[in-house]
Formats: C-alpha cells, sequence, structure tokens
C-alpha cells in the first residue's frame, strides 16, 4: 500500500455511506423532523431524527447568520453557518438548551456522552443564494451552477469517537447500525444533507411566499453535502493500522472473490456496462481547478473509453473472465483508471461482496509481543518493512517534513524541518524512518535476547516495535512510504480515507487538503422506500426541463 | 469535595494522558502504556489524574530512576533503580508487565520492583496480575488502593483486585481532579508547537475565504 495507489482511491460499494444506506433500506428506518424553528432567513434550531428498529439518532442542528470574512474552511475558524450534533435518543429541551450554548463553539465547547459527534458546515453562499432566489420566484436552478458546486452546504469537520467528550466508540460499537467504520459520522451527515434541502426551501418560501416553487426532486437528489478535508485525516491513518487493515483487507477479499468467478453472475456483465456508463458520464462532470488532478482525470477519461471497448468485445465466455479484464486494467491503465475498474467490477456483485463490509472495524489495537526475539524481529523487519531500509534518512530530503499538533486549536500541520521551529516535537508518523533507525540499532544485538530484555534498555523503540509486531500480523496496515520526505502529498492519505467514506469529487485545493462531495444522488429520506439503494454510485447531473 | 474537570471521554483520556506522559519526558510507547493504564483506572471509577500527574512530576523533576536494571533470582526477578532514587512507575510498569508477558502462563513467578514511585500506577499497567505493597515493616496490601511510595511492589499470577464499570464509565465520561488535570495539560502543550505566522499562513485551506 503506497501512497501514489491510495492517492488515487474511489468509493466502492463497502465505502460507509453505502453500507449505510444500504442499512436503511433493507431495515427501513423512519425520518423525522422533530423541530425546525428556524426565521425567514433561516437562522435557529432544529431536530431531524432517524428511527432505526431499536433506537432513535437525532441531528441537532443550529444555524446562525456568518459574515462571510469570517467563513473559512480552517479548523482555526471560529464560527460557521452551521453547527451541529448527532445526539443519541431524543433530546430534552435541557439538553438542546445546553447543547445550544457548547455546539456553535465546537472545539471550545464540552459534550457529553449523549452526543455521539459534533461537526460545523459552511453554506456555499453561491449556490444557496442561488437556489433561493430562483425558487423563490418560481423557477428551478441553473443546472451548470448546481453542477458546478454540487451541495448547498460544506462541513468542515465532523468529530466522533470521543472528541471534546462526545461519546466514546465504544458505547455505540456493539450496536449492529454502529458498529461499522464511521456510521455514526456518515448517519450524521447524511441527515445534515437533508436538513440543507429543507432549509433552501424553507428560505425561499419565506422569500417568495406564495409564488415559491419546491426544488425539483432529482435536483433535491442531485445535491451532495460538501467537505473540506485538512490534515487532520493523516496521523488518523498512521494512528490505526488494524483498522486500516481491516478496510483494505475487505476490498481486496471482495476483489479477488469477483477475480475467481469462473464464469459471470447472471447480469452482471449487463450491469457492468450500465455503471461503466454511468462513470464515464460521472467523470466527464468532474471538473477541478488542480492541473494535477486534471492531468490524472483526463487520463482516466481515456483508460474508461478504452474499458469501454473492451468490454464491449471481451469475451465473458471464457474461464474467470472478471480476472482478465483486471489484468487488461492493471496492464493497461493508470492508477485512477485501475482504482475505478475495481470500483466498477465491485459494484455487479452485491451479493458475493457486501458482506465484507461487516468485517471494516477493528475491536483490536496494535500490542506488544514481548517474549519475541531480536531475530524474529529483524526478520518482520526485513519482510515488512524493505521498502523503509531502502530510505537513505541521513539524506536531508528523507527527512525533509514533520508533522505537529499547533498550539492554534490543536490544528494538524506538516511543517519543513529545516526552517519551522518544533521538529522536537515532531508526531510519530515517521514509521519509516524509526523503523530504519532501530533495525540498525539491533544489527549487532544477540538475536536470542528477547524484547522484554532490550526495550528496558531503550524504551524509546517502544512504540515502532509494537509497531512492526501489529503489522506482521495485518499486512495491509502500513502505508509503505516515507511519511516525511520531501516528494510527500498529505492529498494522497485524505483522498484514500475519504474514498473509503464514500466521497467523490474530489477536488484538491493543494498538496494539504481538499473538498469533495458526499451522499450526491443518494436517496433522501422519503425515496428510500422506492429506489435502489445502490443506485447512486456514479452521480450524473440530472436532465432537468 | 474538590472541583474536577470534565468530563472526559476515554479516547481524550488516551489522547492527552499518551502526550502529557510524552511531555513529561518518556517516549511515546511508554506514553501509550501509560495512558491505557489511566483509562483502566478510570474505568474501576478511580480517578486517574492525580495518580498520573503524580508520576509524571517525578519523571519530569527527575526524582524518580527510569535507568533499571532487571535481575533475575531463580525463577522471580526484580527491578531495581540504577541508583538509590525511586523507580518510576511510568518506566517499571511496562517493563514488569513485558517481563511478565515473556513467562510461561502457568508458571507460578513473582516480580518485585524496589521501591517504586507510584504503586498504583504498577497494579494499573499490570492489572492483569496480583500486586500489592510491602512496606518498610514488610506489612502487605493490595496496591489498587497505594497510592503514594515509594514502596515495593510485588506482582504475582493471580487475580486484580480493581473492579471494572465500564459501561458506566462509558455512560457518564471521566471526571479528573482540576489540579490534576491541570498539571496533565501542562504536560500535555510541551508536545504543541507554538504557531507561527508562517506555519498558520501555510496551514491546509490557509488564504481561503471560502465564498464560493
Amino acid at each position: 500500500m503506497c501512497l501514489e495507489r491510495m492517492g488515487a482511491s474511489f468509493q466502492t460499494r463497502l465505502s460507509f455511506m453505502r453500507t449505510l444506506v444500504r442499512r436503511m433500506t433493507r431495515e427501513n428506518w423512519r425520518f423525522e423532523q422533530l423541530r425546525f424553528d428556524v426565521d425567514a432567513d433561516g437562522y435557529g434550531v432544529s431536530v431531524f431524527c432517524a428511527h432505526t428498529p431499536q433506537r432513535v439518532y437525532s441531528l441537532v442542528v443550529f444555524t446562525n447568520e456568518l459574515a462571510p470574512e469570517n467563513r473559512t474552511d480552517r479548523v482555526i475558524a471560529e464560527a460557521w453557518d452551521a453547527t451541529f450534533n448527532l445526539f443519541d435518543g431524543i433530546p430534552s429541551d435541557e439538553d438542546i438548551e445546553r447543547l445550544s450554548v457548547n455546539t456553535p463553539k465546537q472545539e471550545a465547547g464540552r459534550f457529553l456522552p449523549s452526543e455521539l459527534s459534533l461537526a460545523r458546515a459552511n453554506k456555499s453562499l453561491r449556490l444557496f443564494e442561488h437556489i433561493v432566489e430562483r425558487l423563490a420566484n418560481g423557477l428551478q436552478p441553473d443546472m451548470d451552477l448546481v453542477s458546478g458546486v454540487g451541495y448547498l452546504m460544506r462541513t468542515t469537520a465532523v468529530y466522533g469517537s470521543g472528541k471534546f467528550g462526545c461519546a466514546d466508540r465504544a458505547k455505540t460499537a456493539d450496536r449492529p447500525e454502529t458498529q461499522g467504520a464511521f456510521q455514526v459520522e456518515m448517519l450524521a451527515v447524511y441527515l445534515f444533507r437533508w436538513f440543507t434541502i429543507e432549509l433552501v426551501e424553507h428560505v425561499a418560501r419565506a422569500r417568495g411566499s406564495e409564488g415559491a416553487v419546491r426544488l425539483h426532486d432529482d435536483i433535491k437528489r442531485y445535491l451532495g453535502i460538501g467537505n473540506s478535508t485538512g490534515l487532520g485525516m493523516a496521523p488518523f491513518l498512521v494512528k490505526h493500522p488494524v483498522l486500516v487493515h481491516n478496510w483494505v483487507n475487505a476490498r481486496e477479499s471482495a476483489l479477488a472473490r469477483v477475480r475467481k468467478l469462473a464464469s459471470p453472475v447472471a447480469g452482471s456483465v449487463e450491469a457492468f456496462c450500465q455503471n461503466l456508463a454511468r462513470a464515464r458520464d460521472h467523470i466527464s462532470e468532474w471538473a477541478v481547478e488542480d492541473r494535477q488532478q486534471t492531468d490524472r482525470i483526463t487520463q482516466l477519461r481515456e483508460d474508461m473509453v478504452d474499458l469501454s471497448s473492451y468490454a464491449a468485445t471481451a469475451d465473458f465466455e471464457a474461464t474467470t473472465p472478471w480476472n482478465t479484464l483486471y489484468q487488461h486494467a492493471t496492464e493497461a491503465y493508470s492508477h485512477e483508471g485501475q482504482e475505478l475498474t475495481v470500483s466498477l467490477l465491485l459494484e455487479p456483485h452485491g451479493d458475493l461482496v457486501d458482506d465484507l463490509a461487516e468485517q471494516m472495524f477493528a475491536a483490536e489495537g496494535p500490542a506488544l509481543e514481548p517474549a519475541m526475539t531480536l531475530e524474529s524481529l529483524r526478520e518482520l523487519i526485513a519482510t515488512h518493512y524493505d521498502w523503509a531500509l531502502d530510505v537513505d534518512f541521513d539524506a536531508p530530503l528523507s527527512q525533509k517534513n514533520f508533522w505537529y499538533y499547533s498550539e492554534d486549536k490543536l490544528e494538524p500541520r506538516f511543517g519543513d524541518r529545516a526552517t519551522e521551529p518544533g521538529a522536537e516535537r515532531e508526531m510519530p508518523l515517521a514509521i519509516g524512518r524509526d523503523v530504519a533507525r532501530l533495525a540498525k540499532t539491533i544489527q549487532d544485538e544477540d538475536g536470542v535476547e528477547p524484547i522484554a530484555n532490550f526495550l528496558l534498555r531503550q524504551p524509546e523503540f517502544r512504540h515502532v516495535i509494537r509497531r512492526i509486531q501489529t503489522v506482521a500480523r495485518h499486512p495491509y496496515a502500513e502505508i509503505n512510504d516515507n511519511l516525511i520526505g520531501g516528494d510527500v502529498r498529505p492529498l494522497d492519505l485524505l483522498r484514500f480515507k475519504l474514498a473509503f467514506f464514500g466521497a467523490s469529487k474530489f477536488d484538491p485545493k493543494s498538496d494539504l487538503w481538499t473538498r469533495i462531495s458526499m451522499y450526491q444522488g443518494a436517496p433522501l429520506p422519503d425515496d428510500l422506500a422506492t429506489m435502489d439503494p445502490d443506485a447512486w454510485a456514479f452521480p450524473v447531473r440530472p436532465e432537468v426541463a | 469535595m474538590s472541583k474536577t474537570y470534565g468530563p472526559l471521554s476515554l479516547n481524550e483520556v488516551l489522547f492527552f494522558f499518551t502526550r502529557a506522559t510524552v511531555g513529561a519526558g518518556a517516549p511515546f510507547g511508554i506514553g501509550e502504556d501509560t495512558a491505557k493504564a489511566a483509562i483502566f483506572l478510570a474505568e474501576c471509577n478511580l480517578d486517574p489524574g492525580p495518580i498520573i500527574s503524580l508520576a509524571l512530576k517525578n519523571l519530569d523533576r527527575r526524582t524518580s530512576q527510569t535507568n533499571l536494571t532487571l535481575r533475575s533470582v531463580g525463577h522471580n526477578a526484580e527491578i531495581e533503580a540504577s541508583d538509590d532514587q525511586p523507580v518510576s512507575a511510568v518506566f517499571a510498569g511496562p517493563a514488569a508487565a513485558d517481563w511478565l508477558s515473556s513467562q510461561n502462563a502457568n508458571s507460578d513467578v513473582q516480580l518485585r520492583i524496589r521501591q517504586v514511585d507510584c504503586p498504583i500506577l504498577i497494579a494499573a499497567i499490570c492489572h492483569k496480575w496480583a500486586v500489592s505493597v510491602v512496606d518498610q515493616t514488610g506489612m502487605s496490601q493490595s496496591a489498587s488502593n497505594s497510592f503514594t511510595g515509594p514502596a515495593d511492589a510485588v506482582i504475582t499470577s493471580g487475580q486484580s483486585d480493581f473492579i471494572s464499570r465500564r459501561d458506566n464509565v462509558l455512560m457518564n465520561g471521566v471526571n479528573i481532579d482540576i489540579d490534576a488535570w491541570n498539571s496533565i495539560h501542562g504536560y500535555f502543550t510541551r508536545c504543541l508547537v507554538p504557531s507561527t505566522a508562517e506555519s498558520r499562513i501555510a496551514g491546509a485551506g490557509a488564504g481561503l475565504v471560502d465564498t464560493d
């Protein structure tokens, strides 16, 4: 697993948003607006609920006026258009009163285990105002603008797992609906998307009175939720090796199952071709300003043209045809092309692969095996970290950068070791360098010595030895690249994680952060009973008269 | 009743206590083990703040020794400081757990840590075993309520007398004595890098006012 490939990831049907929407449909979740106390400008308090078979989860949203000059996506922002929590159950008036004091403060607030997540979002001013104005005047919005932005609001952080006093993941990890990775956060965003659509219609009604119209259903569905993601995701991936292994292992297992099929499942070739056509339309609408990503999208489009030709002439009667197609992709396509091909291969095979989504969480963390000998440790390093041993860490470029938490709201930052202060306080993300140091240190030690004895003398290696042993048990756990090197693009880490979330339309704004769309094309609560929960894999701009 | 800070989640305990331990002078891996012990104490309805803050103070002020030696005594072993200072529980706890984990699971072994500064932290880190404290008169008691040292901690196979109430903690969070929290947070902040005008400008999303 290297950065270049991670940075070409696409959502698949195992992605967390996809899994959640399927569950909502399968279990007939019911949705309810418990409270919508907002004024004509859309400012106020709202509570939107999801009723699962066993429990209720409530989104509590506070919206307020925000001066345009204060609208920033950075962690260090201090005000937002909307702030919200996912509440475990139905909040009382006292709960809402308490949250009204804390939620708008975000990181400066304090929360209780009744709150499962905390998040905030800013409007796309252009699109929000445009849609309000058009609906108020009895018109549908300009689809070029809708397509160009794709969302009414974008989240700038969605916190869960115990942040700021919110519930630990362990509180909900045994519940079927929240056992999977990030299901709490994905549910919060799903409900928030619904809220933004209700909000824009409400403001339009207030402005246009009886002349106002509702948003066309197809446009509603096409609107996702935007997200700006920065460096916070990178430390997460390094700190949760077992979880990352389980994600990748599920995806690789799914791919292996499809590749092993001796002959296509009935209807799967047709479904593959339909999805491919839709994916081509989808990427034809994927436009970004970033030059490198633009080049990659251009190449991806060419790859998909080739894949269409290949699929049109392929012999699907031959043995293991999907494997042959996959091999063609790996030989002929860019990383983006290969990864999208994997997504397309999984798409028609829900019956074969969807059960793997149930394995994409981690109940255990890294563990140390102190009885292991140094000789065994040396073998593990040679087997699993050859890439790290190949790096010359004495070369300045190989340690050019360092990761750290800033005093500014603990904002994760990526600094230049030579020019910025604080390298002595770097986060322990330089796994390759630390492994290389360990390897050098133990190369002449007595091989039969247990690690326990070695660590008594050199406890500074405790962290990295625990990691090496964990990675040996979980082969997809490690990012096989030097994360402090001069050529690292943190963006690659972000895209990998966001693809597992189910994000699309990656829109890099620098090497450090990206915008994305979430749930674009997904069924809204009213659609769940009638719409195929997997029909939104590759959302395409609707034709609205 | 003293003032408290919180409630914190267990994940916050992990995050802050790991880095506070690093801020007090321990390697990250030791910090992880200290934080896990703090979580364990919290799950047992004990405030981990005063315990960890005491151990970190000793570490930071170098009034406890981190340079330790392990000496085999037959099937048993002893951990002691390389000089006359008390043993740092922050360092001795993981070393003890490592040695005990390395022994045959069925063997009846004993590990003594001589003059450890915070015996209850040893008990929390080594909670898979029975830990007792022996004072200078030779009197022995459970380490689960032996807050201050130095005293010898004796670890044997057997059951810890801690009682976990994890569900209760997950529902209510962890409250930390305010003085202890301030001390721990102070160590934690040593892991943060001061923001400069340059680093602020170079951060993710910098330079953008989002009015799209």
